[in-house]
């Protein structure tokens, strides 16, 4: 998995790539707790290159989640592919969190 | 800190008379079950995806009860499937729960006692020795149900296997279960473990029910 961070305006981006599971999870959670750590309170998981998530993965994603719930923060996410739109849907993160078509699209919503 | 598999069980125990109950007979076995997958992610022993398991480290969690089952998946990689496993594991419900109170007792939370109910039919009570433990497991359930923010990842498990053991009676009101019904669903459907044991019951009751009308 490879993930790199970019900041647009007040949005902080994390771009996962590749597998998100047991071995590579705490790398997002470190990663994601760096970026709470600094402050932030909008965070967008641009998934475009995210070619598997198993239930570890979201876990991160949930943590992330409340974390940024308790701070009044937000955690979106970009650029699903139908793969993981479908285990969003079924999960219920769908319902959780906003998820939008591309990275512009939440970009123009949460940088709102 | 309790196992999944002993939260569950506990909360199971009248506090009155230490018996342990259930609204739900035949889906306990599997709920137990979905509690040791829960113990054994949280060991970060399994992961899971939407269909199948990953053994991702065999080594023993120093629960007899874990390893046990732990040690039985690590034996059979080619049984990938949470739902075979899930099934696998359901047989073993009476041994689980007796593992999960023999634990209590020995933490402390519960008392083992023995009595005979005319003369010759044995009743095992377990009563609440020490009540905050269980208490505990009440609220943080009944905090993750009513309250609006994520919960936490043990909260959320632990809200599935309670309503997939009908035991969210015993936290909550009906009205407050009916008002907060869909929340409830949502929480359950975050976990693949929580959806599985929830689809190998509505199977099993689904199976009685076909057999309870087929014609004679």
């Amino acid at each position: 998995m490879t993930l790199t961070q970019t900041t647009v305006g007040d949005v902080e981006i994390v771009h996962v790539q590749g597998r998100l599971d047991a071995q590579t999870a705490p790398e997002l959670e470190a990663v994601v707790q760096a970026v709470l750590d600094a402050g932030a309170r909008k965070l967008l998981l641009d998934c475009q290159g995210m070619t598997y998530v198993s239930s570890m993965g979201l876990r991160v994603f949930m943590v992330a989640g409340k974390l940024l719930g308790a701070r009044d923060g937000v955690l979106a996410f970009a650029s699903l592919n139908p793969q993981n739109s479908q285990i969003f849907e079924m999960t219920s993160l769908s319902k959780l969190f906003p998820c939008f078509a591309d990275k512009d699209a939440a970009l123009s919503e949460l940088g709102k | 800190m309790l196992t999944m598999l002993e939260e569950v069980v506990l909360l199971a125990v009248d506090e009155q008379t230490g018996r342990v109950q259930t609204s739900q007979g035949y889906g306990t076995g599997y709920a137990l079950a979905g509690a040791v997958f829960f113990d054994l992610a949280l060991a970060k022993k399994i992961d899971t995806d939407t269909d199948n398991v990953l053994i991702l480290d065999p080594t023993p969690t120093g629960i007899a009860v874990l390893d046990k089952a732990l040690l039985t998946m690590a034996k059979h990689p080619d049984k990938k499937t949470v739902r075979s496993w899930i099934e696998e594991l359901k047989s073993l419900d009476q041994e689980l729960e007796e593992a999960a109170l023999q634990l209590l007792v020995e933490r402390g939370v519960l008392r083992h006692e023995t009595s005979k109910r005319l003369w010759i039919i044995d009743v095992e009570r377990f009563p609440v020795v020490d009540d905050k433990p269980q208490r505990h497991v009440k609220l943080r359930l009944a905090q993750a149900i009513l309250g609006d923010e994520i919960p936490d990842t043990r909260d959320i498990m632990l809200v599935s296997i309670a309503e997939a053991c009908g035991l969210l009676s015993l936290v909550l009101q009906p009205h407050e279960l009916e008002l907060r019904r869909q929340r409830i669903d949502m929480l359950c459907g975050l976990e693949t473990i929580s959806r599985t044991v929830k689809a190998a019951i509505d199977d099993l009751y689904q199976h009685i029910r076909s057999a309870s009308i087929q014609p004679m």
